[in-house]
């Protein structure tokens, strides 16, 4: 599949799933070569492709020999026409054939390093995905979901299992655009989404948001340690709570989450959710006491059944009988956990852990930051050196030596960064879902200028 | 560990896994109450581990079945979870069954051992002669004697003490049978529906989301353990979402409004009669029951001035359940905002059941008609045990055929007429029995109780016959005993005449 969120994809993800027929969801943002590397991978039978983004994987055709058909949603001259298809085929209910260890959908996840991996979610998996995500949000069948988050995310689709478990309304949007959302919101009365970093900025500053309808909305879940400020604003502009989130593709995009109420500043402690079972580690799978940072590893029927061809990965992800989720989290003393950070973003300077997660809420309360990252450059002295790069807000000319400063009274020395680079919102790199893109940020080169 | 199990650990779908995670999850919470006993979800979970280490150590393994007789207590769910992350089937008894009833259920489960209450040994040997297989009977509460029937008789507590706590990590099949329980039927054996932990699982998912059920809540535990209904459409819900269960060992409602005003309890499950009683008992002496937040009834209706009454005096919202044994059981969800809309109806589909209604030659039929009320969905049981033609008819035509005769309305919610073999056929008519007892009631008010059946007859098949229970001292009024003239029946359902059998209270 490759295409935006619309109303045929998920009919297609429907139909799919009672054939028992695995969905490859395709990142409509990558390139037809990066593609090619996913459908390669994914050895589909059939392409089904939008009419927008039909086109660009049109070059691929020779290279790919598993495909007999190739399906377009709109007509298109040498396509299979989808709808004409739906017109000639029978209205009967289909076999029921699909059991629930079949595969439903190959998830490849964003691989901030590397290549990316195929997460295989099974029927099962997804099924419980959705069932439990209803009953711990207590939806109903009066919920709307804002679904403008790609399919190929689990976001997307955990959300419309979950909606479709309570006959609720999944409302599909081709894109995070702030003034459709809130359209669709004053006019379906949609009461819930997922706000993600750079779309929740927008959707908070958008000029024409006060001339909308949005006391439908009750909720958004997202991942507060981002901005917590800026949650707190939004939740205050709509009145709405918030849940901070802490999940991903391979297990299920809320294994555990915090609660915040309407202007309240994320906490960010989270109660780990029902049916899963969480534990925080060491490298040789011990459990850690209350207050150590640890990888949280994970068992629960919404688990991924591995990665698509890919042992090594698989022994890695699954070793010691635990899915291993490459987050550092801390348990509380009452069992609540914290996130600590990714576990690979972990930065070792002159024999210390730092990790960016300590470093980005105190630059991001700096009067002149909209947005920050922060991770570790090669550097012959400390073995790796803490640099940040800072989008500035709109209309503030920042000063490295004021943000050295206001780190100096706030941070220990051995985590204010040593570098500092400044860049426009729009120049970030940034994953399909918004999230800043480390990796890509650590490539760009370092110089003398943003030494402090 | 094997790698299959590593697998199998990570990613199945398991009923005592639920307990293990609202265990790690909230260990200080509590998650059941019995009395003055109290345990948390850590030392329950620890006590539930025990037990599952005792059976073990007693050979039972995977795919082995255990009879659990017992009264509600919290041996009774300590038992049903060691069986769960055992793999070994659990077999509630009824506690109504006696001698050969009993000793069927044993002999077709091929129970190995049997888990009783020391109060019902007694009971037990009524029927154990009839199963050899049961080998060892574990008592709770000390047993008699050292031997019970040859067979070696083992203290509960006293093997379960003895047992480590951790967790027993046992390859078991979302598939495995967790449980068989055994349907009375009234004209053959009792039939075993066998239940999986995937059919439990997302049953108690369901519950758990048509009753907005959370962490917060705490629930009444009083219709008998035995019955899926309080298990499976309470318990294993509560227990999956982490919420406290009160086990009460039977209905009493000045204590049991005493328990929900001192436990602040949330949800209550009980019959209508109860809500009634509950109603009188607060108008005696009126606690206060402002955390209750849902009381669900089931097996029958409540009229609307009751339903109303009851609404006002407890504060809280009603709904009914609907079901039975083989979907595990909650099929269709009678939720608050319909109850007195739509008075009598049974509801809407719980999520994840599919509900059409049938007519016997397999066509669907449209809104508005009555006809077999037919499921499809995960939680349906997996078959009748060791009954090959029970489970086929039941499958015909890919769907399950409850027995149930129903119709769904224009607003899509669904009306229950009839049990199917309640239909009597007589002269080329089907009469449902519920009718006329409905008929009956409202005829004579001296009629506490009717029941109508199809007795055999000559000419036209069955004839309709109407056994009646009238309120004592009184006297019957309009029904005379060879007359219907005064029922408000359609006529073409009666034109082959009523006989009625009048008995004194």
């Amino acid at each position: 599949m490759l295409s935006e969120t619309r109303p045929d994809y998920v009919e297609i993800y429907a139909a799919a799933a009672a054939l028992g027929v695995t969905v490859v969801a395709l990142n409509i943002r990558l390139h037809p070569e990066e593609q090619l590397d996913w459908l390669e991978r994914g050895a589909p039978t059939v392409v089904i492709a939008s009419g927008p983004l039909a086109p660009g994987i049109e070059s691929l055709r020779e290279r790919l020999a598993s495909v007999v058909h190739w399906v377009s949603l709109e007509p298109r001259t040498g396509w299979l026409d989808y709808e004409g298809l739906l017109a000639e085929a029978s209205p009967i209910e289909p076999p029921r054939v699909a059991a629930p260890d079949d595969i439903h959908n190959v998830l490849f996840t964003s691989g901030t390093t590397g290549r990316p991996k195929g997460a295989l979610i099974s029927q099962r998996a997804a099924a419980i995905r959705g069932l439990r995500l209803a009953q711990w949000l207590s939806l109903a069948q009066h919920d709307g979901f804002v679904g403008w988050l790609p399919l190929y995310h689990c976001g997307g689709d955990d959300s419309f299992y979950a909606s479709f478990h309570t006959g609720g309304v999944f409302c599909a949007l081709h894109k995070a655009d702030s003034e459709t959302m809130f359209r669709v919101i004053a006019r379906h009365r949609l009461t819930w989404t997922l706000l993600l970093p750079g779309v929740l900025t927008d959707f908070l500053n958008h000029p024409r948001r006060p001339e909308h309808d949005l006391s439908s909305l009750h909720f958004a879940i997202g991942y507060a340690n981002m901005s917590p400020d800026l949650v707190a604003l939004l939740t205050a502009a709509l009145s709405i709570r918030f849940y901070d989130a802490f999940g991903q593709s391979e297990a299920s995009y809320l294994l555990a989450h915090g609660v915040s109420e309407p202007g309240e500043t994320p906490h960010l402690r989270k109660q780990p959710s029902p049916l899963m079972e969480l534990r925080i580690v060491d490298d040789d799978m011990n459990d850690l006491p209350p207050g150590v940072p640890g990888e949280c590893v994970v068992r629960g029927p919404t688990v991924m059944s591995g990665y698509l061809d890919d042992a090594a990965a698989n022994e890695e992800a699954f070793r010691g009988g635990w899915l291993h989720t490459g987050d550092l989290l801390r348990k509380e003393m009452d069992g609540a956990l914290s996130f600590v950070d990714r576990k690979r973003y972990l930065i070792k300077t002159g024999g210390e852990n730092v990790y960016p997660a300590e470093v980005e809420p105190v630059l991001t309360r700096h009067p002149a930051v909209q947005e920050v990252c922060v991770f570790g450059v090669p550097d012959p002295h400390w073995g790796e050196a803490i640099k940040a790069v800072i989008a500035p807000r709109p209309g503030v000319v920042p000063s490295g030596a004021d943000i050295v400063d206001f780190c100096r009274e706030r941070l220990a020395g051995y985590k204010r960064p040593r570098f500092i680079e400044f860049a426009a919102p729009e120049r970030l790199p940034r994953s399909a879902t918004g999230k800043l893109q480390r990796h890509e940020l650590a490539k760009w080169p370092i110089d003398d200028n943003q030494k402090t | 560990m094997d790698r299959m199990t590593e697998r199998n650990l990570i990613q199945r779908v398991n009923a005592g896994d639920m307990l293990t995670r609202s265990a790690a999850r909230a260990p200080t919470d509590t998650a059941i109450v019995e009395g003055a006993r109290r345990f948390t979800y850590a030392e329950f979970n620890a006590v539930v581990n025990q037990s599952a280490h005792a059976l073990a150590g007693l050979g039972l393994a995977r795919g082995d079945a255990v009879a659990l007789m017992s009264t509600n207590n919290a041996e009774f769910l300590a038992v049903y979870y060691a069986c769960a992350k055992l793999g070994v089937i659990c077999v509630p008894i009824n506690l109504f069954w006696r001698h050969r009833e009993l000793g069927y259920v044993l002999a077709h489960a091929r129970v190995k051992a049997v888990v009783v209450e020391g109060q019902l040994v007694d009971q037990l040997r009524t029927g154990l002669q009839d199963a050899p297989e049961a080998v060892d009977i574990i008592v709770i509460g000390a047993p008699p004697a050292a031997h019970i029937d040859g067979r070696p008789a083992h203290s509960f507590e006293a093997l379960a003490g003895a047992a480590p706590d951790h967790e027993p990590e046992i390859y078991v099949a979302d598939r495995d049978p967790i449980f068989y329980l055994y349907t009375s039927g009234t004209t053959s054996a009792p039939k075993g529906a066998v239940s999986s932990h995937l059919a439990v699982y997302i049953e108690s998912l369901g519950v758990a989301l048509d009753t907005r059920l959370n962490a917060k809540d705490g629930m009444t535990a009083l219709m008998p353990l035995f019955h899926t209904a309080q298990l499976n459409a309470f318990v294993t819900p509560a227990i999956a979402v982490g919420a406290a269960v009160h086990i009460m060992r039977g209905f009493d409602a000045p204590r049991l409004l005493d328990l929900i005003e001192a436990e602040k309890l949330s949800v209550a499950f009980a019959l209508p009669m109860m809500y009634r009683a509950l109603v009188e008992e607060q108008g005696r002496r009126k606690r206060r029951v402002e955390t209750l937040r849902l009381a669900i009834y089931a097996m029958a209706p409540m009229p609307t001035h009751e339903l109303k009454s009851a609404m006002e005096t407890l504060g809280c919202e009603f709904s009914l359940m609907f079901g039975q044994t083989e979907m595990n059981p909650l099929a269709v969800y009678f939720r608050p905002e319909h109850q007195l809309s739509h008075p009598g109806a049974v509801g809407t589909p719980s999520p994840n059941v599919q509900v059409a209604i049938m007519e016997p030659g397999g066509a669907f039929l449209p809104r508005g008609e009555a006809g077999e009320i037919v499921y499809r969905g995960p939680q349906v049981m997996t078959e009748y045990l060791r009954d090959e033609a029970a489970t086929e008819a039941a499958f015909k035509q890919g769907w399950f055929h409850s027995g149930d005769c129903g119709r769904f309305d224009a607003d899509g919610i669904l009306w229950f007429e009839d049990r199917f073999k309640d239909v009597i056929k007589t002269g080329g008519e089907n009469v449902a029995s519920i009718e006329v007892e409905k008929a009956l009631y409202a005829a004579d008010p001296s009629v506490q109780e009717a029941a109508v059946v199809g007795l055999p007859h000559d000419r036209w098949g069955e004839a309709v016959t109407a056994v009646v229970v009238l309120k004592e001292g009184l006297i019957p009024t309009l029904i005379d005993q060879d007359s219907c003239a005064h029922l408000r029946m359609p006529s073409e359902m009666m034109r082959h005449g009523l006989s009625i059998r009048v008995f004194q209270a």
